[in-house]
C-alpha cells in the first residue's frame, strides 16, 4: 500500500495531560485549586520546573525554567517537590484507559500518548464522540483533563493536540492540513527547536506553510538528508506507525544525573556521588539484561557551562565498579580542579543484550574478578529489589549521604 | 499554605470492599477526623513492601494524607496541608 494511500486512511490520536504533575496535586488537594502551583523542587532546591499549574503560566513561569527564577516570576507561587510514585499511578491508570480504546497505544512520555485509532473510531458514531469518551474517562477516573488531537499522522495529531490546550479537541483531516497547520510557526512542529528555526528563519521560513512549500534540495544544503525529511513532514508525509510497546525499539543509552543541592568542589563528595551514579546506571543494565561499552561523564559547573567526556571499554560490560572507574578517569583527567560542580550525570551507551566473552573479560573471569562480581551484584540487586533501595551502601558513598541529608 | 510533615502512626477506620480499601475515620492527637472526601490516593513500593496513600479533606479545609504499609498492616499520617 502506498504511503499517501495508507496516510489518507490512518487516524492517530494524541493525547497529552493538561499540566500533569500540577494537575494532580490540585485534584489530590483542594487547597491548591485556582492556585500558581509550580512542580519541580520546594523554593530552597536548584532544581527546574518539571510542570507547572495554568495559573503559574500567567506569571511567565514555564517547564525547564531555574525554580529561582520561577520564584522570581511568581513569589507567591506554590512549589512542591517531585512525588514520583503518585505520578506514575496516574500515569499507568491512564494508560489502562487508554488500551480500552485501542490495542495500539505507544506511551511518549509519563503524560503523553499516541493511540491508533483508525480501527476503533468505527465503534463510535463519530471520531469527535471517541474522542470525547476518552476525554470524559479521563476525568471520571482520573480526575484531571487531557487535551486530544487526531489527525493523519502522529507528526499531525501532535501539532493538533497543542492547538487548544487546556481540556482541546482538535481533529484534522488529511484535506484541512493545509488551511489549519500551515499558518502555524515552525516550532509547532515536534523536532523543530529553536535552533533549527532560527536557521529556517535566514531561509525566510517561518511558517509549517513555508516550510511544506519549500525545495526540498534546497533544504537539504542546509540540514543535510533531514533537510527533505523537515519538508515532508511539514505537508504531512509521514506513514509512521504508533508503535506497541513491544515494538519499541531498544534504547540506546541508560543514564542518571544529580544536582547538587549546593555547588561543590570536595573531591570525596564529588567521587562519591559518582560511585552513586554508577551503582544506579549499572542496576538499571543489569534490570534490562543490557551491558554497554561507552561510558559518558556529564559535568555541569556553577556558571551553566556544561562538559561531556566519553571513553569506551574493550568489552561490553553491566558492572558498576568498571563505570565508576571510567567515570573517575575523564572526571580526574580531564575536569579541571578546583572548580565548583553544580550536576554530574554518568551514562552508558553502546547497548547490547548479546554479549560473547572477549579477551579482556576472560581474563577478569580468570582472574576471579568477574567471577565475584557475577555472584555479588545479583545478590546486591535482590536486597534492593526486596528491601529498597537504602538497604545497603559502599562505605564509600557515605560523605555524599551525609552531605545530601 | 503551610506543609508539614507528621509521619506519626494513627487509628484508622477502614472499609474493605470490592478489593478495594477506603479511609472512613482516623484518630490523631485524641481527635477522630471523620473522612469527608478523597481526593486521590496512589500506590508506591519500597522493596517488596507496598504503601497505599490517601488525600483526604475531614470537616476543614486542612488537607491530610494517609500512608498504609501493607507489610505492618499500620497506618501513619504522612502529612497535613494548612491554611496558614
Amino acid at each position: 500500500m502506498g504511503s499517501s494511500l495508507r496516510m489518507k486512511e490512518m487516524r492517530i490520536m494524541h493525547l497529552d495531560m493538561d499540566a500533569f504533575f500540577a494537575s494532580i496535586e490540585q485534584r489530590d488537594n483542594p487547597q491548591l485549586r485556582g492556585k500558581p502551583v509550580i512542580v519541580g523542587g520546594t523554593v530552597e532546591s536548584r532544581g527546574v520546573v518539571s510542570t507547572c499549574s495554568y495559573e503559574a503560566r500567567l506569571y511567565g513561569v514555564h517547564s525547564g525554567m531555574p525554580i529561582s527564577q520561577a520564584l522570581r516570576k511568581c513569589p507567591d507561587g506554590i512549589f512542591l517537590g517531585l512525588d514520583g510514585h503518585r505520578y506514575m499511578h496516574a500515569s499507568k491508570k491512564l494508560m489502562a484507559i487508554l488500551f480500552r480504546f485501542s490495542p495500539k497505544v505507544e506511551t511518549v512520555s509519563i503524560d503523553e500518548a499516541f493511540v491508533d485509532v483508525t480501527g476503533s473510531r468505527r465503534l463510535y458514531p463519530s471520531e469527535r464522540e471517541l474522542a470525547q469518551a476518552v476525554k470524559r474517562a479521563i476525568v471520571r477516573e482520573l480526575g484531571v483533563t487531557a487535551t486530544v488531537g487526531i489527525a493523519p499522522n502522529k507528526i499531525m495529531a501532535k501539532i493538533a493536540s497543542g492547538l487548544n490546550k487546556p481540556d482541546g479537541l482538535t481533529l484534522i483531516q488529511a484535506d484541512e492540513i493545509a488551511q489549519k497547520l500551515y499558518p502555524l510557526p515552525v516550532t509547532a512542529m515536534w523536532g523543530v527547536g529553536k535552533r533549527t528555526a532560527e536557521a529556517l528563519s535566514h531561509l525566510h521560513i517561518q511558517t509549517l506553510g513555508d516550510l511544506a512549500r519549500a525545495p526540498e534540495e534546497r533544504l537539504k544544503k542546509v540540514f543535510g538528508r533531514n533537510g527533505p525529511v523537515l519538508v515532508r513532514l511539514a505537508r504531512g508525509e509521514s506513514d509512521s506507525p504508533v508503535l506497541a510497546p513491544s515494538e519499541i525499539p531498544a534504547e540506546k543509552s541508560v543514564g542518571h544525573e544529580h544536582t547538587f543541592g549546593k555547588d561543590i568542589d570536595r573531591k570525596e563528595i564529588l567521587l562519591g556521588e559518582l560511585l552513586l551514579l554508577s551503582q544506579k546506571v549499572a542496576r538499571r543494565l543489569r534490570r534490562k539484561q543490557f551491558q554497554g561499552k561507552r561510558v559518558t561523564l556529564k559535568c555541569r559547573f556553577e556558571n551553566f557551562e556544561t562538559h561531556t567526556h566519553q571513553m569506551t571499554f574493550a568489552a561490553f560490560t553491566d558492572s558498576e565498579d568498571r563505570i565508576y572507574q571510567a567515570a573517575c578517569q575523564l572526571f580526574q583527567e580531564r575536569m579541571l580542579p578546583g572548580r565548583k560542580i553544580r550536576l554530574l550525570g554518568i551514562s552508558v551507551s553502546q547497548l547490547t543484550r548479546d554479549v560473547q566473552l572477549d579477551s579482556f573479560s576472560a581474563f577478569d573471569f580468570l582472574t576471579g574478578r568477574a567471577r565475584k562480581e557475577a555472584r555479588l551484584f545479583p545478590v546486591i540487586d535482590e536486597l534492593k529489589d526486596r528491601f529498597g533501595e537504602g538497604i545497603i551502601w559502599r562505605g564509600s558513598t557515605l560523605p555524599v549521604l551525609q552531605n545530601r541529608f | 499554605m503551610v506543609f508539614e510533615d507528621i509521619r506519626e502512626p494513627v487509628g484508622v477506620i477502614t472499609m474493605f470492599e470490592n478489593g478495594y480499601m477506603q479511609p472512613l475515620k482516623f484518630r490523631w492527637k485524641n481527635r477522630v477526623y471523620k473522612i469527608e472526601r478523597v481526593h486521590g490516593k496512589w500506590v508506591s513500593h519500597e522493596g517488596y513492601t507496598k504503601f497505599f496513600h490517601y488525600s483526604v479533606s475531614a470537616g476543614s479545609p486542612d488537607c491530610f494524607e494517609l500512608c498504609f504499609d501493607a507489610d505492618k498492616m499500620a497506618w501513619e499520617l504522612t502529612r497535613v496541608c494548612m491554611e496558614g
